[in-house]
């Protein structure tokens, strides 16, 4: 990935709407699932994605690579989701199984009972906890990855990654 | 063996066909800067024009750095500063 994100900063430099392609090649779908994660619904993660791309495009000129352009992107993705979640939560229940059952719509897979179980454990978590546990468990990013995206320590992350994956567990076996 | 690691990464969601085209599309179309008219290509004329009498006299270009980034981000709208402030430090959410 690093190889890559080297290739679209070099793109960027030369032809900034050939970089601009480039990263939406590499980064559009991580990001729409992780911001789906978050937000569960297929057509406000669609404005949440294109917001976010439209954000990076006014503001590629300004990344001075101090950090990775994989957490850059990230962490305005999770900026984008959590504006969008902030905007809504007068009107949503805060318990995980009535955002799942408000949000979920025509492109949700009602089949799939495990899979359903577990989004509504991690819906069901304080934000920073689910946002560790999706960036560890779906995107395997590292702890000072997953710091940089959210805030905080290297440390919190880890320690928010494991008490959300002890309560995953324990909220699976309980809705068995 | 857990529940969890049986599920594994699998989620309940689709994703429809030919939405990520869609998205790319409007980003690069929202990007592309608008064609000029002919009195855009005045204006700019003029301007430049105005630009070089004023810079021969020394008076346009101050190295005035900090003000003109003040004066920068003031012309920006609410959200794009929003966006500076949020992305300018690491806010914890």
């Amino acid at each position: 990935m690093q190889d890559r994100d080297e290739q679209i900063l070099d793109a960027l430099r030369l032809d900034q709407s050939r970089g601009m392609a480039l990263l939406m090649e590499s980064y559009a779908e991580p990001v729409y699932w992780h911001v789906r994660r978050l937000l569960v619904g297929h057509e406000d993660t669609q404005d949440a994605v294109q917001e976010t791309f439209i954000r990076i495009y006014r503001a590629i000129g300004t990344f001075r690579q101090e950090s990775r352009l994989s957490t850059w992107v990230y962490r305005i993705a999770t900026n984008e989701a959590l504006r969008l979640l902030r905007k809504r939560r007068d009107d949503i229940p805060l318990d995980g199984s009535g955002i799942f059952e408000k949000e979920a719509d025509f492109w949700t897979d009602w089949s799939d009972k495990d899979a359903i179980r577990l989004q509504k454990a991690i819906l069901s978590l304080p934000r920073k906890q689910q946002l560790a546990f999706n960036l560890r468990w779906y995107d395997e990013m590292d702890y000072e990855a997953i710091a940089r995206i959210c805030g905080g320590s290297a440390k919190s992350a880890k320690a928010n990654y494991h008490i959300a994956k002890e309560k995953i567990i324990k909220y699976i076996k309980e809705n068995d | 063996m857990t529940e969890l690691e049986q599920i594994g990464k699998k989620m309940p969601y689709t994703l429809p066909e030919g939405s990520l085209e869609a998205i790319e599309r409007k980003v690069l179309e929202d990007r592309r800067p608008a064609a000029r008219h002919w009195w855009g290509w005045a204006l700019a004329g003029t301007f430049a024009a105005l630009a070089l009498v004023l810079a021969v006299r020394g008076t346009f270009f101050k190295a005035d750095r900090y003000e003109d980034l003040i004066a920068a981000f003031e012309s920006l709208d609410d959200d794009d500063q929003q966006f500076i402030l949020e992305c300018g430090d690491f806010e914890d959410f």
